[in-house]
C-alpha cells in the first residue's frame, strides 16, 4: 500500500506547479487592482474638482439650508451627511472642498469632519439593526457595530476637544495659512481642460456637486477594487478569531489595515477570511477599530492636499493626530478599564431589543439636536 | 510523578508546601527538596520533608543551590528534568510592582507544568479547569486528574467565548447561553464533551461551564464566585519568537492577578 507515498521532493515539486499555477492566475487579478487603483485615485481627484467647484457655487446654500453656523451644527452637520451617504469618507471630503470654496471656516470643518466619522460608524449597526429586526439575525451580530461606534465616540470626542484647543489656541500656526492655496500645480495640466470643458457646459452649482458626489463614492468603489486579498495561510493573524493578541498589536494591524482600505468597515471585513467562522474576540477587536479609526482620515488627508492646501491638511493632522495621542494614552494607562467599560456598555445595549432600539434613536436624534446650535 | 518543590524560605512557602502534602504522597515516585541562598538554608529541607509526610517508598532528594529560588529551581530543573515544579508566589502584595523575583517570569522559563501556591492552604476540593476549546485541553486535564483524583475533588471545565461575529452574517450561529454552546457541534464545545467523558471514565466529578465576554475577567469571576481551590490553565500558544511578540500572554496575567493556587499545565513529558 505504498501507492499513495510521496517524499518531501515530490511534494515540494507538487507545490511549486501549484504556486506556479496560482501565480499565473493570479496576474490578470493583480493588472485589474492596479487599473482600479489608478482610476480610483483619477476619478477620486475629479471628485474633489467637481466638488470644490459645486460647493463654490452651491455650497453656502447647502449650509444655510441646513443651518451650519458654528462648529456644533458643523458637526451635527457631518454626522448627519454620513448616514445619508452610508459612509464617512466622502463626508469628509465634501467638508474638505467646503472649507477650501471658503463655504465653512477652519473650526467648522474640523468638526463637520469628526462628525463624519461618527456617522459612519453607525452605519455599520444600522445595517445590522435591519438585518436583525428581519427576525433571522441575533443581535450578537450587531455587536460589532455599535462596539464600534461606542469606540469611536469615546475616542474622538477627548480627541475633538484636544483638536479644537490646537486649532484655537494658536498652538498650531499653520491654520492662518490661505485656504485657496492647494497643491493642484502638479495635476492642474490633466485636470485643468476637464474643468474648464464642465464650466463651459453652463452647469448649475448643485449638478456639479451633485456629479461630484457620484464621482466620489465611485472612487471609493473602484478603490476597493483594488485592496489586495488576504491569504489566512500566509500571515501571523491567521488565528485572530481563536487566540488573544497583544492590544498594541491589534492596534498597529488596524492602523496598517486601514491606511490601505480607508474604511473602518471594510477594515472589519477583511478580519473575515483571517477568522474561522466569521467570528473575531473581543480582546483583538477593540484595539484594531482604535488603530482603524487614525488611519481612516488618509484619504481625507490626500484631498486635504489636493483640493484644500496646507490649510485644510492642517485640520485633518490635527485630528489625525488628536485621535492617535488619545488613542495611545488609552492603550498604554487605561487600556484595561477602557475595555471593560465599551464592551460593558456594548453588552448593556445589544441585551434588549428595546435599548438597542432606543439607542439608535438617540443616535439620530443628537446630531439633529447639534444641528441647532 | 517527579516533583520539585522549593522548600526555600519564601512568603509562601508553609502554604506552598501544605499545598503539595495534600497529594504529593499520592501522585509522586520521586520528590526533589530544593532551597536557595546556600547551605544555611538545608535545615529547610528536613524540615519541608516533614510535613510533606511522604510514604516510604517515594525517593527523595535534596538540593541545596547559592542563589535566589529562582535560579535554585532552574539549576536543579536542568540537572533533573521533572513532571511537576511546586513553588509558593515569591513575591509579597507591593513587591508585584517591581519586575523583580516575578513567579510567573519563573513559570514562563521552566518546561515542565508548574503549580505556583498563592493565598492561604486549603483542601484541594474543587478545581476551575479553564480551556480555550482546544486539543491542548487534554494536556492540562491530565496533571489536573493527577491532582484530583486521589484527593476526590472536582473539576469544573470552563470555557470563555469571547468571540464575536465580524459582519451579520456570520458563517457559523454565535450562541449566547451556556446550553445552546454545548449543544452546538463547534470543535470548542466536542472538545469540551470530550475532556469531560475523559475525566469521568477516571472517576473524577466534572462539571462544564460556558461564560460569555473577556477570558481573563471571565475566569477569575468564575473562580471567585465558585469559590475553587485551584485555577488549572494551559500555557499560550507561542509557537515562536513572532508568536511571543505577537500574542497576549495570559497565563502570565492569570498569575498576576489570580488570588488562588494556579496550576501551569504543559504537554506530558515521555517518561
Amino acid at each position: 500500500m505504498a501507492w499513495w507515498v510521496m517524499n518531501d521532493d515530490d511534494m515540494t515539486g507538487v507545490r511549486a506547479e501549484q504556486r506556479a499555477a496560482v501565480g499565473m492566475s493570479l496576474h490578470p487579478g493583480w493588472l485589474l487592482r492596479i487599473v482600479c487603483a489608478v482610476a480610483g485615485l483619477l476619478v477620486f481627484i475629479l471628485a474633489l474638482n467637481l466638488l470644490k467647484e459645486g460647493a463654490r457655487d452651491y455650497g453656502r446654500a447647502m449650509v444655510a439650508l441646513f443651518n451650519v453656523t458654528s462648529p456644533v451644527s458643523a458637526l451635527g452637520f457631518g454626522w448627519l451627511l454620513a448616514y445619508m451617504f452610508l459612509s464617512g469618507s466622502p463626508v469628509a471630503a465634501i467638508a474638505i472642498a467646503f472649507f477650501a470654496a471658503g463655504t465653512l471656516n477652519s473650526l467648522q470643518t474640523f468638526t463637520m469632519i469628526t462628525g463624519s466619522r461618527l456617522g459612519a460608524s453607525l452605519i455599520v449597526l444600522v445595517v445590522g439593526f435591519f438585518y436583525y429586526l428581519r427576525g433571522h439575525r441575533r443581535a450578537a451580530s450587531i455587536a460589532i457595530g455599535v462596539l464600534s461606534l461606542l469606540t469611536t465616540a469615546a475616542i474622538y470626542l477627548p480627541a475633538m476637544a484636544l483638536g479644537y484647543w490646537a486649532l484655537t489656541s494658536g498652538f498650531v500656526q499653520t491654520i492662518q495659512a490661505d485656504a485657496d492655496a492647494p497643491l493642484m500645480s502638479v495635476l492642474d495640466w490633466i485636470y485643468e481642460p476637464i474643468m474648464n470643458a464642465i464650466n463651459a457646459l453652463g452647469l448649475p452649482g448643485w449638478a456639479k456637486f451633485g456629479a461630484g458626489v457620484v464621482a466620489l463614492l465611485m472612487a471609493f468603489a473602484l478603490l476597493d477594487r483594488a485592496l489586495p486579498q488576504v491569504e489566512p495561510e500566509s500571515n501571523a493573524f491567521s488565528r485572530i478569531g481563536q487566540l488573544v493578541y497583544r492590544p498594541m498589536v491589534m492596534f498597529a494591524l488596524g492602523m496598517a489595515v486601514t491606511s490601505v482600505t480607508m474604511s473602518v468597515s471594510v477594515s472589519l471585513s477583511i478580519l473575515v477570511p483571517l477568522s474561522v467562522r466569521g467570528l473575531v474576540r473581543r480582546e483583538n477587536t477593540l484595539p484594531y477599530i482604535m488603530g482603524a479609526n487614525i488611519t481612516t482620515f488618509i484619504d481625507t488627508l490626500v484631498a486635504a492636499l489636493i483640493v484644500g492646501g496646507a490649510a485644510a491638511f492642517t485640520i485633518v493632522l490635527v485630528e489625525m493626530v488628536s485621535v492617535a495621542i488619545l488613542s495611545l494614552i488609552v492603550l498604554l494607562f487605561f487600556y484595561d478599564a477602557f475595555q471593560r467599560s465599551i464592551l460593558r456598555l456594548q453588552d448593556s445595549i445589544v441585551r434588549h431589543r428595546r435599548t438597542l432600539a432606543a439607542f439608535l434613536v438617540v443616535m439620530f436624534i443628537i446630531p439633529v439636536i447639534l444641528l441647532a446650535f | 510523578m517527579n516533583l520539585l518543590i522549593y522548600a526555600g524560605p519564601g512568603p509562601w512557602r508553609n502554604e506552598a508546601l501544605a499545598t503539595a502534602a495534600q497529594f504529593a504522597g499520592h501522585v509522586a515516585t520521586m520528590v526533589i527538596l530544593v532551597t536557595g541562598g546556600g547551605m544555611s538554608n538545608a535545615p529547610l529541607l528536613d524540615d519541608a520533608l516533614a510535613q510533606l509526610r511522604l510514604p516510604p517508598d517515594v525517593e527523595v532528594r535534596r538540593r541545596v543551590v547559592e542563589g535566589t529560588p529562582q535560579e535554585a529551581i532552574m539549576t536543579v530543573v536542568d540537572e533533573m528534568p521533572c513532571h511537576l515544579v511546586i513553588f509558593g508566589r515569591f513575591q509579597r502584595p507591593l513587591e508585584r510592582l517591581l519586575p523583580l523575583r516575578r513567579s510567573d517570569a519563573l513559570t514562563r522559563r521552566l518546561r515542565s507544568a508548574v503549580l505556583r501556591v498563592h493565598g492561604p492552604a486549603r483542601p484541594i476540593r474543587r478545581i476551575l479547569l479553564a480551556s480555550g476549546g482546544d486539543q491542548h485541553t487534554f494536556a492540562t486535564a491530565g496533571y489536573t486528574a493527577q491532582l484530583a483524583a486521589p484527593l476526590g475533588a472536582s473539576i469544573t471545565l470552563l470555557h470563555v467565548v469571547s468571540q464575536q461575529p465580524i459582519v451579520f452574517e456570520a458563517l457559523a450561529p454565535s450562541v449566547s447561553d451556556e446550553a445552546t454552546f454545548l449543544e452546538s457541534q463547534t470543535p470548542e464545545a466536542t472538545t469540551l464533551q470530550q475532556v469531560a467523558a475523559w475525566l469521568r471514565a477516571r472517576g473524577i466529578a466534572v462539571a462544564i461551564r460556558v461564560r460569555f465576554g473577556l477570558v481573563l475577567d471571565e475566569i477569575l469571576t468564575e473562580l471567585d464566585e465558585g469559590d475553587y481551590d485551584i485555577l488549572a490553565v494551559g500555557t499560550h500558544h507561542a509557537a515562536g519568537p513572532l508568536d511571543r511578540v505577537l500574542l497576549e500572554d495570559l497565563t502570565g496575567d492569570l498569575l498576576d492577578r489570580c488570588p488562588r493556587t494556579v496550576l501551569v499545565a504543559r504537554r506530558m513529558p515521555r517518561s
